[in-house]
């Protein structure tokens, strides 16, 4: 089923948390909201669940409004960041509520949470309580919960992020598995950039109750809209410029920058101010001369930072800004703190975005 | 000193003010409930208690336990509003309102109930004037309807107290949880909420039903002469006869129904934790 949301609006105490929102996520697709922490996602998938209200707005399911209806008649699972299992159930009975709920009888679910159980690697744990479970188990039992009631829509806010980063990769991938299996339209919260990346059919980077930009994560790490999208997914190199003279359209452009002028790459149409450049730490390069690429200004090495397969550099350019330079390779051992030479980058590493 | 001893120490002046005030008049009293004047073992005053009393005693046991009966499903619904609903007006003003009784004494809530529940009293006078029945029809409330309704009036809020602090340390998570899984207010009330509050709402029921048994001015205030509870019938005894022997046989009835309340719930909880591995 897909899902939609058309203005959507969310306010506490009369202060918007969620602004005018529209949005449309496909049948079976699996959605990521990224963002950072206070940005309004939980806000957002507790309004999709019904226990947030809405200001104003629709939520289509389908094309059915689901606004109005309470949160136990909207056939969705929700998979909650602290699990939210019932600690006075077994392992077997968290799995099965749902199903009684919905007024299956005793013979009829249990095949049902048994066979979910085997699913989600649980097999023979029916009789545990929660307190005896580790956290990824108890993790398992949550997605358990929400998996067997067959859902129209999967929710889960945040739910690795109190696992161990070995146990976080792991579930990564059993989640992607099932939901590709279940083939569920799902929708997954966290300020993880990496997960995002890892999990998603689509991203929506969200700042401050707003969705900044939507697309694959491919789309989204190389080609940001946004000063924001570039930054937090990945980490940029930004560089205010001065007011443009005219709109920028897509493709290849000249621009000034405080450091005299530079050519420059846009995927987007731009307005005239509030653009700014990006360069990805990894697409600089340092050199003792100007070298071949587009751009070249002239910098200072701040600090060094040895990684192993790869090195980190700060460096300076002469207006101030500060930058961050990721090296592989050995060709650069010999630089040193306080060297001078040029930060070179092509025309199509220096992006120019919405500030 | 050892840490053991200065243990005791403070502990001390705690078992003192209970072995005086309590185990010691305790004592007393079943001692003379269970002798006759010249101190032999003897069981004429349960006997003198039964034949006078019996029908007081069922009486008592009748009203303090639908008294509860009704506490509890009172204090169920208002602990279940004002923790499930999703009205921010009603939850505000039910938080406000249910304490009220908390801080009336009985004799006041009794001498209120009086003016409230007579055949011309608030209540009646009301009905009439909304011409819901006609004024020689109206009947008074005050005999065991009247104690039970001055009891429940009294209790509820304070096991709404309790029950509303254990519903409100729920997560809530757990809670939207069970209503996510399709469970609606009601059944997340009965099937998540109450079994999780069930030993503090039980604590309060128990606390309630002792208060209950021991009020006196509510039956002698609410109620007419006959049938009463124990309570009247103690210091009836006492005031009108001199009569302790009989009193505290009576006295001891009381302790042994206040016990058996007692017993019962705490098999349940043995039962509840053999049962549950957390
Ligand atoms: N119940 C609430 N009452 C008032 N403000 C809230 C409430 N819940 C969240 N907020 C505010 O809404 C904003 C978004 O919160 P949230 O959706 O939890 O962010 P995220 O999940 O992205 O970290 C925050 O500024 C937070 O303070
Ligand atoms: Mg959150």
């Amino acid at each position: 089923m897909s899902i939609a949301f058309e203005q959507l609006t969310v306010a506490f105490n009369h202060k918007a948390v969620i602004e005018d929102l529209s949005l449309v996520i496909p049948q079976g697709c699996f959605f990521t909201l990224l963002g950072p922490s206070g940005c309004g996602k939980t806000t957002l998938l507790r309004t999709i669940a019904g226990f947030t209200p809405a200001e104003k707005g629709r939520l289509l399911f389908g094309n059915k409004d689901v606004i109005a209806l309470p949160a136990h008649q909207r056939d969705i699972g929700m998979v909650f960041q602290d699990y939210a299992l019932f600690p006075d159930r077994s392992v077997f009975d968290n799995v099965a509520y749902g199903l009684i709920a919905r007024g299956w009888s005793r013979e009829r679910l249990r095949p049902a949470v048994l066979a979910m159980l085997d699913h989600v690697s649980l097999t023979g744990l029916h009789d545990r309580f929660p307190a005896a479970l580790s956290g990824g188990q108890r993790q398992r039992v949550a997605l358990a919960r929400a998996l067997v009631i067959k859902p129209q829509l999967l929710l889960m806010d945040e739910p690795l992020s109190n696992l161990d980063t070995k146990l976080r990769i792991q579930m990564r991938s059993s989640i992607c598995k099932l939901q590709k299996e279940a083939g569920i339209t799902t929708i997954f919260v966290t300020h993880d950039q990496e997960e995002a990346l890892a999990l998603s059919d689509l991203i929506g980077v969200m700042n401050n109750g707003k969705i900044e930009q939507i697309g694959s994560p491919q789309d989204i790490y190389q080609t940001p809209r946004t000063a924001f999208v570039a930054n937090f997914v990945g980490g940029a190199n930004l560089m205010p410029l001065p007011e443009l003279s005219s709109p920028i359209g897509q493709g290849y452009a000249q621009v000034q920058s405080p450091l005299g002028p530079l050519k420059a790459f846009s995927y987007h149409q731009l307005e005239a101010h509030h653009a700014c450049l990006m360069i990805r730490p990894e697409d600089i390069n340092l050199s003792l001369d100007t070298g071949l690429q587009a751009n070249h200004l002239p910098c200072r090495i701040m600090g060094k930072h040895y990684l192993g397969s790869k090195t980190h550099y700060d460096i300076i350019l002469p207006d101030g800004t500060e930058m961050v330079v990721h090296l592989s390779g050995q060709a650069h051992e010999q630089f040193g703190i306080d060297q001078s030479l040029f930060a070179c980058f092509e025309v199509e590493s220096a992006l120019l975005v919405r500030a | 000193m050892t840490q053991k001893k200065i243990g005791l120490l403070l502990l001390l002046p705690a078992l003192l003010m209970v072995l005086v005030l309590f185990l010691f008049p305790l004592g007393i009293s079943m001692h003379a409930a269970f002798t006759d004047k010249q101190g032999v073992l003897t069981f004429e005053h349960f006997i003198k208690a039964q034949s006078l009393y019996s029908t007081d005693m069922m009486f008592t046991l009748f009203i303090t336990l639908t008294a509860s009966v009704l506490v509890c499903l009172c204090s169920l619904v208002l602990s279940g509003l004002m923790g499930l609903s999703e009205s921010r007006f009603l939850v505000a003003s039910l938080k406000w309102l249910y304490r009220w009784p908390l801080f009336i004494p009985f004799i006041v809530a009794a001498q209120c109930m009086r003016t409230f529940l007579a055949k011309n009293g608030l209540m009646n006078n009301s009905f009439v004037a909304l011409g819901l029945y006609e004024p020689a029809s109206s009947i008074s409330f005050l005999d065991w309807r009247g104690i039970i309704i001055t009891f429940v009036w009294k209790q509820t809020p304070f096991v709404t107290l309790m029950l509303a602090g254990a519903v409100a340390s729920l997560d809530r998570s757990m809670i939207e949880a069970a209503r996510n899984l399709g469970a609606s207010r009601l059944r997340v009330m009965v099937e998540i909420i109450i079994p999780q509050v069930m030993p503090v709402l039980m604590v309060g029921l128990i606390l309630s039903f002792v208060t209950m048994m021991s009020v006196l001015s509510v039956p002698m205030m609410v109620a007419g002469s006959q049938p009463t509870l124990l309570t009247v019938d103690m210091a009836f005894r006492i005031n009108s006869y001199g009569d302790y022997p009989t009193a505290n046989a009576l006295g001891v009835i009381s302790y042994c129904m206040t016990s058996l309340v007692a017993w019962f719930y705490l098999r349940q909880q043995m039962r509840d934790h053999a049962h549950q591995p957390m």
